[in-house]
């Protein structure tokens, strides 16, 4: 039967690395992925992930096993990916030729119901928001990907990012916001198109 | 679960660029037995590199303070003298214990068309505090968290010697001092977080003790050749289910460090500022601290409220006549007003129903140039790297100005810059040229707490009241400070609905409206049409940092943005029922070691025809959930 977090938590207290081994297998790849989004860069990602680990050998007997290890984790990663962007401050420009894509790209993030068909994106749609993603202040990346990526919810980043939930909403909305006025600026250098917002009611009662 | 269509791109984005079959596991082996060889040689190695000799000698009697403390906890002796022999904690038989629920609690029927009392102002301008909030020189120096005695000050009032830092740590300042004729606490603050020493005779009744849970790690400090006790973390409930259930939590963002020293007790805790803008304190960080305790301590740094000048004094060092506003929300008192040289400006403070409270309102006017957003910009740094807080501006129209517009700059600001550096709460201004003088109204956003704000009606009116012009209506509507559940029923597009039960002692406050195409604010993305109502009871502790118990119910029309399911995915959630309707709820409790207070934080969410209902509830002690649930479940 597979060891549980618990169990390997318990092994590793006892100095097991066997119990680091399961750890490790089951959440290096979700916290590299995270790490990866938020600081650009696969080998500063490894090395946050990695140093992550280290830090939890040194650490466990801290951790209250009672608790959910792999919040708890994941939430560790995020905040060292957030450092190490904050000292990386990734910079990347874009060109006219990436312009061509980004409108009908801004429809389809602001779209709060989009269809199957629209949700298979392309090539060329991941490279745009991966450029429009690393335009974004740190912590708003962390919030996109704690929000959109790992599912987070309002409140879970609130106590992952020790910010208010006023804070958080604001933080998402205003990553949101940028994430598509990049791109909006990717489709219309003279920001005369105005990107579609989300599904309005009708004023009909 | 509805997607969201950027969680797809990120998920293709994560597998483009780490492929599944990673594993790290030798190169962290790697990492550990490098640590180990490097531990063996006794070296002391991060990552950060620091070149200023001052900090080079800092980390070096950190690392020999780290490897003391390290050694003995790390020896088995070590490791049993600390979890066995407390000399300055208690445990407690478990890890949790329950706060009881606040009392007396009755539900009482309400109005659904509830209007905010003529008398609101009265009803709580002279809140009677518990008197278990304050601390016995209340009168004299005030109470948590606004101590306001200098050292020397309360060093004769009371029988003992009484000591401070040395030096205080950058970033922060000395705020002032209080307690009683036993222990008094001695409070510093600034961007890392606060510091609080409080000391008094050891032997008597311990008023510093702090039980702790029956596992809270609790280490062994060296504090020169003292022995000293540390523990981080506290009492809180986040996301227990259970009423007023409260459980240790390890975290480093509360660290508390005891000792005794020549006959006397001290207790140092650190809390963490929670924006994150400064670097923590750690164990051997306290212990540094608590070994260049001194009875000729440093002062620098403003006391609150001492440094406050009349508007005579201030009118006499500017050289200009200081105008007041002829109008202000009722409420606001003014407190005094400090002079600022680089500007030639004066500042103006106003508090909120409350004199002790911080100033939530503050009139800068001077007869040079105008400041610009830039000068009020927060400076924030993380790990020394500049943290950029993005700043909204608008130029709304504001009658008499010159040239017709001002400023209106939210978030990312204070007021700080260009008044003297004293901190304030403001984070929106308004800036202004008018007849030669140079205004920034200072104020804060609507944190639904009861606290003093303003909103961008108010504002106007502020200024308007300066330059004698007024285009608005005296009965204008303001969307942000409704007086009347009705109001906002009949601004909104979708049916919004109000409690028919309440709480005994809350009364209605003030509703907000916000139109689907209302810029996104701090308490909203944008994008959804909500109402906000806002119940108000009792002050919160002794009432000086100007909380209140409250009720906050917020609906918002918002088809497909949140789901139940994508907030329960945050944990900590219990199911609950709204008239049949499937409901998220949720509580978070705590308690503050320095203060004895407690607080309670619940949340209530359901949906019903794409309008998502939220009823957030603050109290000293924990509600019952079937009270909240009624409350709910009463909305018309």
């Amino acid at each position: 039967m597979e060891e549980t977090d618990f169990q390997a938590i318990t092994r590793l207290k006892r100095s097991d690395l066997a119990g680091l081994d399961t750890l490790m297998i089951r959440y290096q790849l979700r916290a590299v992925r995270a790490a990866y989004l938020i600081v650009g860069d696969r080998p500063l990602a490894e090395d946050v992930v990695q140093d992550a680990f280290v830090r939890l050998h040194q650490t466990i007997h801290q951790f209250d096993e009672a608790r959910p290890f792999g919040p708890w984790f994941l939430r560790s990663v995020v905040n060292d990916a957030l450092k190490a962007a904050k000292r990386q401050q990734r910079q990347i420009s874009l060109d006219e030729a990436e312009r061509a894509q980004a409108a009908s790209l801004i429809e389809t993030l602001t779209d709060p119901h989009p269809d199957p068909e629209t949700l298979a994106v392309s090539a060329e749609t991941r490279r745009e928001v991966w450029q429009a993603l690393a335009r974004l202040a740190p912590e708003q990346r962390v919030a996109i990907v704690q929000r959109y990526y790992l599912g987070y919810s309002e409140a879970e980043m609130s106590a992952s990012l020790q910010r208010p939930t006023g804070t958080i909403k604001w933080l998402v909305h205003t990553a949101r916001r940028r994430l598509r006025h990049w791109l909006v600026a990717l489709a219309a250098p003279d920001s005369s198109v105005e990107p579609k917002r989300g599904a309005k009611r009708s004023s009909e009662p | 679960m509805k997607n969201h269509p950027l969680t797809p791109i990120l998920h293709d984005l994560a597998e483009d660029g780490i492929p599944a079959e990673v594993d790290y596991r030798a190169a962290v082996r790697a990492r550990l037995e490098t640590s180990k060889t490097h531990a063996n040689q006794g070296a002391f190695s991060m990552k950060t590199s620091f070149t200023h000799p001052r900090r080079i000698a800092a980390i070096a009697f950190l690392a020999v303070l780290l490897l003391m403390a390290a050694a003995l906890v790390s020896t088995p002796q070590g490791q049993a003298w600390a979890q066995t022999v407390l000399r300055f904690f208690t445990r407690s038989e478990s890890n949790t214990h329950l706060i009881p629920t606040q009392d007396p609690l009755t539900l009482i029927e309400v109005s659904p068309a509830e209007e905010t009392p003529a008398q609101a102002e009265q009803l709580i301008v002279t809140p009677t505090p518990r008197p278990e909030a304050l601390l016995p020189f209340n009168d004299a120096c005030g109470s948590l968290p606004y101590p306001r005695c200098t050292i020397e000050q309360i060093g004769k009032m009371v029988d003992f010697p009484v000591k401070g830092l040395a030096a205080i740590p950058e970033g922060m300042e000395l705020t002032g001092a209080s307690g009683g004729t036993e222990n008094i606490i001695v409070m510093y603050a600034g961007s890392r977080g606060a510091l609080y020493l409080a000391q008094g005779p050891a032997g008597s009744d311990d008023p510093q003790l702090f039980e702790i849970s029956s596992d809270t790690l609790v280490e062994a400090v060296s504090i020169g050749n003292l022995p000293g006790e540390y523990i981080q973390g506290g009492w809180s409930g986040l996301g227990i289910s259970e009423a007023g259930l409260v459980r240790w939590e390890t975290h480093e963002g509360i660290q508390t460090l005891r000792w005794e020293q020549d006959g006397m007790r001290y207790t140092l805790w650190f809390y963490a500022s929670k924006t994150g803008d400064g670097p923590l304190f750690d164990k051997s960080g306290l212990a540094a601290l608590a070994s260049q305790l001194t009875a000729k301590p440093a002062s620098s740094g403003a006391i609150s409220q001492a440094a406050y000048l009349t508007i005579e004094q201030a009118a006499t060092r500017s050289g200009f006549a200081i105008v007041e506003p002829a109008w202000l929300p009722a409420g606001y008192l003014l407190a005094g007003a400090t002079y600022a040289p680089e500007w030639n400006g004066v500042c103006l403070y106003y508090s909120y129903r409350l004199e002790a409270a911080a100033p939530t309102l503050t009139l800068f006017q001077s007869n040079g140039q105008l400041p610009s957003v830039e000068d009020i910009k927060i400076k924030q740094f993380y790990n020394g790297q500049p943290i950029d807080i993005p700043v909204s501006i608008a130029a709304p129209e504001i009658g008499g100005v010159e040239p017709g517009y001002a400023l209106l700059a939210s978030n990312g600001v204070n007021l700080g810059a260009i008044c003297g550096g004293i901190e304030m709460t403001t984070n929106k201004a308004l800036l202004w040229r008018f007849n030669g003088m140079s205004f920034v109204l200072g104020a804060v956003v609507d944190n639904f707490n009861g606290r003093g704000f303003l909103s961008d009606v108010e504002m106007r009116r502020v200024a308007e009241s300066l330059t004698g012009v007024a285009t608005l209506p005296a009965d204008a509507l303001d969307p942000e400070r409704l007086n009347s559940v009705e109001v906002a029923k009949s601004l909104a597009g979708f049916e919004v609905k109000s409690p028919t039960l309440m709480l005994a002692g809350f009364y209605f406050d003030h509703g907000v409206y916000y139109p689907n195409d209302a810029p996104p604010g701090f308490w909203r993305s944008g994008g959804s049409e909500d109402v906000y109502l806002l119940y108000l009871g009792s002050p919160i502790g002794d009432g000086s940092d100007g909380r209140y118990a409250s009720i906050f119910i917020a609906q918002t029309f918002a088809p497909g943005q949140q789901t139940l399911d994508e907030l329960a995915m945050g944990g900590g959630y219990e199911t609950a029922s709204v008239n049949g309707q499937a409901a998220l709820h949720r509580q978070d409790c705590w308690e503050d070691p320095v203060t004895r207070t407690t607080a309670c934080y619940q949340t209530l969410t359901w949906f019903v025809d794409d309008v998502r209902y939220e009823i957030d509830v603050f109290l000293e002690k924990a509600l019952p959930k079937d009270m909240l649930i009624a409350i709910a479940e009463s909305m018309k």
